[in-house]
């Protein structure tokens, strides 16, 4: 799975493509590592190219919210396709994550809830 | 028809263990319903999902200080109207029947697999025998086309 990295308005923007299954869990949380989670972090999860995901993609995405909101940030997830949305739905993880179907939305959300830095 | 897919217990494997009941599960779909069907995406994304959590459990639950992965048998056989697969590994014997969803609300990390299993499938069974886990799953093909 490719995994890149952008800003945009002071939001984390992830862009994810390929296979999120068990085998890349190992990659993507040290992919997480580089995160210190020194005080909130807001992110968005751009799926637009995942065509797969499966358990241990899903625990992923769970251990770096968990990690994310600890330190009051967040994380919401970006243009799914069906399929994948479909296995967020099984597991009832679509009532945990913010789900969007345009990115921009998604990071746009933000620049409403995030508190103002004064 | 039945098919066997015969890999190793490696994530790598598991992933293309996991491909192949996808294509599998097409050629059985057009088989009997033909090629131009709406459902066919929704049946064969269920037997991928389903295949690769039970491919995935294989690999993570192989005991460790083993040198050699060991081995994970999947086996297809397209019946009259329903797909069935079987999974078989060599790992120790572990309690699928006590396994329960996990608490999404405490933000559970693990635990879905199985879950995902059954929700996948029309009826999902477990049985060790003969130093074999057997992961046994049923996936009704649908009758009618809903366009």
């Amino acid at each position: 799975m490719k995994i890149e990295t952008r800003r945009d308005q002071g939001i984390t923007l992830i862009v994810l493509s390929g296979r999120f299954d068990a085998g890349v869990v190992a990659s993507f949380k040290e992919y997480m590592e580089q995160f210190s989670m020194a005080g909130p972090e807001f992110f968005v999860v751009d799926m637009t190219e995942v065509n797969y995901i499966d358990s241990g993609g899903l625990g992923c995405l769970v251990s770096f919210l968990r990690k994310v909101r600890q330190v009051e940030g967040d994380i919401k997830i970006a243009m799914v396709s069906d399929k994948v949305r479909s296995v967020f739905e099984l597991t009832r993880l679509h009532r945990i994550f913010e789900m969007y179907d345009d990115t921009k939305v998604a990071v746009k959300s933000y620049l409403r809830d995030v508190p103002a830095r004064g | 028809m039945k098919c066997i897919v015969n890999i190793i217990a490696t994530f790598e494997q598991a992933r293309y263990g996991t491909i192949a009941s996808a294509n599998i599960a097409r050629a059985c779909f057009h088989s009997l319903r033909g090629e131009k069907n709406n459902q066919e995406s929704q049946f064969v994304n269920a037997v991928e999902l389903a295949v690769g959590e039970a491919c995935t459990n294989s690999v993570k639950h192989q005991i460790l200080d083993e040198k050699v992965a060991g081995p994970v048998k999947i086996t297809f056989q397209l019946g009259k109207n329903v797909l069935l697969i079987s999974v078989g590994d060599r790992n120790p014997p572990f309690a699928f029947d006590q396994s329960v969803p996990p608490d999404v609300y405490s933000l559970a990390e693990n635990g879905y697999g199985i879950h995902i299993m059954k929700e996948s499938m029309d009826r999902v069974n477990y049985r060790h025998t003969q130093g074999w886990n057997i992961i046994t799953m049923i996936k009704k093909i649908p009758q009618e086309d809903r366009l």
